[in-house]
């Protein structure tokens, strides 16, 4: 569904991303993780068209990005992305509304059915009692999952997201993560917290200093030893009886 | 509450106010016509202009230079003064969505000082040029205000983001500059040079309306006001930022450059016609969006509507205010808006930086 092929991006000759190839396969929930800086908002931000990569190919659905026009990759692919500020009023609903606006001609209505699709997509995040407030009084948490409404409203085969728990207590979190699980659509995510890439996703990716240092499922992948290569911090990786993977943190000192 | 029952009402029937607004604009137009150093009766107002549609009705009891004012002077300027006030409330809408800051605004920016500029030196230099000043002042104002706007935009991004601390003290700097070319030129420029006072060019007025000065702007104004609604959606989604915009299919590199292409095109027309009136783009889109929220297909045709009307009542206030002494409606945009714009930081807490 998403396909990088040896994407290269760099700024004054410096490269933040140094030739990733990777593949989000359809209806999977794919995470992307690795330390600050690692380059996982830039790879996103290729994806999803804020940037251009120096080099490499992008693929969405098997046509090159540049092949697609900016209304149908909005129809394809969804986007939470990580700040979300304005300085105008909107209204909850409003918000929402704009994630119908791929499918929308200049000057065409609003129709019925955009209104239950908004409807909709806010019960999801459960924040239909919210519709007619003004987006800039939420917390963040209920700013994130406003916009996370707007990108269900889009109806995109595809999702990507950047940090989504970000800003979010821990009951959000897990509320936003089962959400976000239960989608059939394919779903592309950069992720911080290694517990919550282990509970829910299918495949990682871990990036470190614009380089692809590993794949596959978290089970595979998440060992102490691999964690002290990304990171640099000692962990332990325990398995509950569930089969739940859990990453233990050692502190510092 | 009244009010919040009146804004609901208002949103929920946008194209009904619309209409409303628009009945309320060509009444005021007829009052303000009758309104003046020599009050002339709004009956007289309608007779004179139905007797210009149809030569039939008798309007021998109204004296000719009552007629005469009517016809060639108040009548063009209460449309100039909507087309003007209409144009700088959609280039302040437009200014407001391509930096995202509810503090842009031509004036503010320095647009409207680079425009004059370009029109003074056009003035001046039209005298050498064979095709004249008819040509060369639009021309003029219009490559000033683009020069204005590319600067300010270029100046005021750092890292690919407009920073609103930077955009309002480069909008400062760039007015001194221009508006201190302006006074140069036209201090030094020779007495025969036609070059409109000094005064005329920082606080603008209507006081030169006249029929030649409508078409131009007209022309602007109508086709802009369209453009802008067809692109409703997108300064929706350009609001939230530039990467929701584009994340949702907008084409914002397209999308800025008709933003500063219309802005500049308003603005100019405006300058050359009335100098710099300041604020009328600021205050006008913050009372619409205090009413109807922050959706462009609901704030453009409300701005624009209501944009003329409050500039043709602001220019009678300026007619009355000392009469029979006419201020430059310049001051009273400035006095009205500068005050009025205070309390509405205040009140709705529009934050300044990030």
């Amino acid at each position: 569904m998403i396909q990088t092929d040896h994407v290269v991006y760099s700024i004054d000759n410096a490269n933040i991303l140094e030739g990733i190839s990777l593949h989000v396969p359809k209806g999977a929930l794919v995470g992307i993780l690795g330390p600050n800086g690692s380059g996982k908002s830039t790879l996103l931000k290729c994806i999803y068209r804020v940037l251009k990569p120096t080099s490499g190919a992008i693929f969405l659905d098997g046509t090159e990005l540049s092949h697609i026009s900016p209304k149908e990759a909005a129809q394809k692919l969804a986007v939470v992305a990580q700040h979300n500020f304005s300085n105008f009023d909107f209204t909850v609903e409003e918000v929402v509304l704009m994630g119908r606006s791929p499918y929308k001609k200049a000057l065409e209505r609003n129709t019925q059915r955009d209104t239950a699709i908004v409807r909709e997509s806010l019960e999801r995040v459960g924040m239909e009692n919210f519709s007619k407030r003004s987006f800039l009084t939420l917390s963040g948490g209920e700013q994130q999952r406003v916009i996370l409404a707007r990108a269900l409203a889009q109806q995109t085969p595809c999702l990507v997201l950047d940090e989504p728990t970000n800003h979010l207590d821990i009951k959000y979190q897990l509320q936003l993560m089962d959400l976000i699980h239960a989608l059939d659509q394919t779903v592309f995510m950069a992720l911080h917290d290694l517990n919550i890439a282990a509970m829910y996703c299918d495949k990682l990716y871990v990036v470190k200093k614009g380089q692809l240092v590993g794949e596959g499922s978290p089970k595979s992948l998440l060992t102490p030893s691999f964690i002290r290569e990304v990171y640099e911090i000692d962990a332990d990786v325990m398995e509950t009886s569930t089969g739940q993977l859990h990453v233990l943190y050692h502190p510092a000192h | 509450m009244m009010v919040q029952k009146f804004c609901k009402l208002v949103q929920k029937n946008t194209g009904i106010s619309c209409v409303i607004l628009l009945l309320l604009l060509v009444v005021s137009l007829v009052m303000c016509v009758s309104i003046g150093s020599a009050d002339i009766s709004f009956l007289d107002v309608w007779r004179i202009i139905f007797h210009k549609v149809n030569p039939g009705i008798d309007i021998s009891d109204i004296k000719p230079g009552v007629q005469n004012i009517v016809i060639y002077l108040r009548i063009p300027r209460a449309l100039l003064g909507m087309v003007v006030g209409a144009s700088l409330a959609v280039s302040g809408i437009a200014m407001q969505a391509f930096t995202k800051n509810p503090l842009s605004e031509p004036y503010v920016l320095g647009i409207s000082s680079g425009a004059s500029v370009g029109a003074v030196l056009s003035i001046v230099s039209g005298l050498i040029l064979p095709w004249g000043t008819r040509l060369t002042i639009p021309v003029g104002s219009f490559c000033g205000a683009m020069a204005s706007i590319l600067v300010v935009y270029a100046l005021s991004r750092t890292g690919g983001e407009i920073t609103p601390m930077r955009l309002v003290l480069v909008g400062v700097a760039i007015s001194a500059i221009c508006g201190a070319m302006t006074d140069f030129i036209v201090y030094t420029a020779p007495q025969d040079a036609q070059v409109r006072e000094a005064t005329f060019w920082m606080l603008g007025g209507l006081g030169n309306a006249s029929w030649d000065e409508l078409p131009i702007p007209s022309l602007v104004l109508v086709p802009s006001i369209m453009v802008m609604l067809l692109l409703s959606r997108p300064l929706n989604a350009m609001m939230i930022g530039d990467d929701t915009a584009i994340t949702l299919g907008v084409p914002i590199d397209t999308v800025r450059k008709v933003l500063i292409f219309l802005t500049a095109l308003l603005t100019s027309c405006s300058v050359m016609v009335s100098g710099c009136i300041g604020f009328v783009g600021l205050i006008v889109p913050h009372l619409v969006r205090a009413i109807v929220g922050a959706d462009h297909t609901r704030l453009i045709p409300l701005a624009s509507i209501f944009g003329g009307l409050f500039m043709i009542w602001a220019d009678v206030a300026a007619r009355l205010v000392c009469r029979p002494a006419e201020l430059p409606v310049g001051i009273l945009t400035a006095l009205i808006g500068g005050p009025l714009f205070l309390w509405m930081i205040h009140a709705r807490k529009y934050s300044f930086g990030r």
